[in-house]
């Protein structure tokens, strides 16, 4: 199975990422065009600034429940006419896929837009297999066709101008080369209509299942979700174990606020619920529904209370929009189909804590995707709670310390501070030492052998010959 | 096939949520609780006593938000004044992949009160229906409705409910009701009437909620769809463009009497 991950590309892709103008540009546009708009959204719903944080306790309610959740819900499906597997990783999730693809004699698969797919490898699996895949979000399209991956949870192709796609459309549909966006969503439009009407497989992901009454839902603006639930034979969901709510009720905030975070909308375009096959008497529907739950690492994060939360997510993409980190990285750099804050936590708890360890790294704490969470999830602390596990190194997440020089510095740093004799000499001893690496004038602009990569990016401020304690008692005390 | 680990997985996920849990049967009563509670009551009340005068007020707001949307919303007298500006429409409009005009429509004593096809005889365009006799060849039919559907150029359906604040025609489904037909042609259709219009998206839920635990025949099937305008995509340099996939062009009208 292909790899989902390459995370250790981070930094030089990043690098990449910051000398393109043109993806400068398209970031800057999605960032300021949906980033402030998300946020007007969530002020002006009739429940107030709380919301965010009522949407929270909904979510969180539901994953300390989720045993009980995920059952009724399949057992709900099963009513329904549906069949549901639960795949404990990836392998499984897609030798289930193939295993129906086989049954069925499908040839050609249409797929709506799925990260867990994507997470999963099924792509390249179903063409292992010599099956026809076509994307059909516009976005996964273009990317498709391109031979790329997708850099946005949301807007998969956000780094494509409309001249790469235009170039793109002319090499592959043979349509005259032209830029209008319009002419060239027709001209996708004519070529997947065909694709829909053909295939014999529809694939498509879940969005927020419903226990009660068994149903998975997909919200999409383009149709192409629904045309893949509704046409092919066969309909396979896969979804992650996480995306699962109680009651219909729950649906209310939860849909609001995944409109609002992903699209700034109110509702996404269309809200398709779907719990079965189409009965042999409907007019339409697959004819066989199945429904793939994934954990993948997830009972993992589900075990540990620093990450429980992160289970709470509902893949909006709102914190793309916000995150300063990524408005200049873009998703690709991530090397994961999670990118931005979402990415940097999610990605290093699937893929291993030291494989992914620069993308919680690379972050800055800043806040914002909290403040754009719409079920205000702690990013922030997380980002904070990896990068604490990767100093120190985990046990239960196989994570060795990212540095164990720089954690054994740390450690005698700490014992210095709680020793005051001790620190005392040490930092008199140091500020007679600092003019051997050059501090005689202004701040230490390099420090020595494997010391120089503090200041690689930033100055070292030079320690005072008289250190701020004896200034403090040599002051004038006020009255 | 794949052996299925459902009880080991489940297994898993309970250890993973830690021994202070509690017991799972007093979980599941405090999760799906079996009766509505008192906020879902009332707003069931207010959508039963709703005036006249009050939904017209919700059909102005449907109006209002249907407009950003380029969902075109036209308030109609009676089903003879839809059948009417449903003749227009098809006058004007020109089909998308072909030369032929067709109609594909539900069977739905809403529409059957149309009598689209009288209306549309001096036009000469056909009107194929999405019924099924259970008598004849299902599979067979099933074939027959998916090619009429697909030479179709504009899809006439019915809805359960439309809510206001969010633009949205909601369709559970039911058998002789197609669920391509609000998808595959490039014009889409929906004729309402004035009752079927909530205020939002909680009052649907509530409504939806309690359709789900009082009605006799487990509630609702095997799907159901929620539309809020024609398809519509941003993806090429966030440049909307209507008419992705589905529909490029939405129209509800709103039966008065």
């Amino acid at each position: 199975m292909d790899d989902p991950f390459t995370t250790e590309k981070y930094t030089a892709k990043s690098r990449q990422a910051i000398s393109d103008k043109r993806l400068q540009g398209a970031l800057a546009g999605v960032q300021g065009r949906l980033g402030p708009a998300t946020q007007k959204m969530y002020t002006s719903q009739p429940e107030g600034a709380g919301i965010r944080q009522q949407a929270h306790e909904i979510r969180q309610r539901c994953i300390e429940n989720l045993d009980i959740l995920l059952e009724t819900l399949a057992d709900k499906v099963a009513e329904n006419g549906g069949q549901v597997f639960f795949a404990r990783n990836a392998a499984e999730a897609v030798s289930y896929c193939l295993a129906v693809a086989k049954k069925h004699g499908v040839r050609t698969v249409v797929k709506g837009k799925s990260m867990v797919t994507e997470e999963v490898g099924l792509n390249q699996a179903l063409q292992g297999e010599g099956i026809d895949v076509a994307e059909t979000d516009l976005g996964e399209y273009i990317i498709q066709l391109a031979g790329e991956k997708p850099s946005h949870i949301i807007a998969p192709a956000i780094h494509k101008t409309k001249e790469q796609v235009a170039q793109l459309f002319a090499e592959k549909l043979g349509i005259d080369y032209t830029p209008d966006p319009g002419v060239l969503t027709q001209a996708a439009r004519a070529a997947l209509r065909e694709k829909f009407l053909a295939a014999d497989m529809g694939i498509t992901g879940c969005n927020l299942a419903c226990a009660q009454t068994g149903h998975i839902t997909t919200v999409s603006n383009e149709g192409n979700i629904r045309m893949s639930s509704t046409l092919p034979r066969v309909h396979v969901a896969f979804m992650g174990m996480e995306r699962v709510v109680a009651t219909l009720k729950d649906h209310d905030i939860l849909f609001r606020l995944l409109s609002s975070g992903a699209a700034a909308q109110k509702l996404g375009g269309y809200v398709s619920y779907v719990g079965g096959p189409g009965p042999a008497d409907y007019p339409d529907g697959a004819e066989a529904f199945h429904l793939i739950i994934i954990d993948n690492g997830r009972s993992r994060m589900l075990a540990d209370p620093a990450f429980r939360e992160m289970l709470c997510c509902i893949r909006c993409s709102a914190c793309l929009n916000v995150c300063p980190v990524y408005g200049k990285i873009g998703g690709h750099a991530y090397g994961s189909p999670y990118s931005g804050p979402v990415g940097a936590v999610v990605t290093p708890l699937l893929a291993g804590l030291n494989r992914a360890q620069d993308l919680c790294f690379g972050e800055t704490l800043c806040g914002a995707c909290k403040q754009a969470c719409p079920v205000d999830i702690d990013l922030p602390r997380m980002l904070w709670e990896l990068r604490f596990r990767l100093a120190e190194g985990d046990e239960t997440w196989g994570a060795a310390p990212v540095s164990r020089p720089e954690k054994y510095a740390m450690d005698a740093f700490a014992w210095l501070t709680c020793h005051p004799a001790a620190y005392r000499a040490a930092l008199f001893s140091a500020s007679r030492m600092q003019t051997l690496v050059g501090a005689k004038e202004g701040p230490i602009r390099q420090l020595p052998g494997p010391l120089a990569g503090w200041t690689r990016s930033r100055n070292l401020r030079k320690i005072s010959s008289r250190p701020f304690r004896s200034q403090w008692k040599s002051r004038k005390q006020p009255d | 096939m794949t052996q299925n680990h459902r009880a080991s997985f489940i297994n898993r996920v309970r250890q993973s949520l830690g021994p202070d849990i509690g017991p799972a049967d007093v979980r599941q009563a405090r999760i799906f609780p079996q009766t509505s509670d008192a906020v879902t009551q009332n707003l069931l009340q207010t959508v039963q006593s709703r005036t006249t005068q009050e939904r017209e007020t919700l059909l102005t707001v449907l109006m209002d938000q249907a407009l950003p949307l380029n969902l075109h919303v036209t308030p109609v007298a009676d089903p003879a004044e839809a059948a009417q500006q449903i003749a227009a429409l098809v006058r004007q409009k020109n089909p998308e992949w072909g030369e032929k005009k067709a109609l594909i429509r539900w069977s739905h004593p809403l529409l059957d009160a149309l009598e689209l096809e009288s209306v549309l005889a001096d036009q000469h365009i056909p009107v194929h229906i999405t019924a099924m006799d259970p008598h004849a060849d299902l599979q067979k039919q099933r074939q027959v409705i998916r090619e009429k559907t697909i030479d179709s150029f504009m899809g006439i359906t019915a809805a359960d409910y439309c809510v206001a604040d969010t633009a949205t025609i909601v369709m559970k489904t039911y058998p002789h009701q197609g669920r391509a037909v609000s998808l595959l042609p490039a014009v889409h259709v929906a004729v309402i009437t004035l009752d079927q219009i909530l205020t939002n998206l909680t009052e649907l839920y509530a409504v939806l909620d309690d359709y789900e635990k009082n009605t006799p025949k487990n509630g609702l099937t095997h799907h159901m769809v929620f539309i809020s305008g024609p398809s519509k995509t941003a993806d090429i340099e966030l440049t909307m463009v209507h008419g992705a996939h589905g529909p490029k062009e939405m129209h509800i009208f709103v039966v008065r009497a």
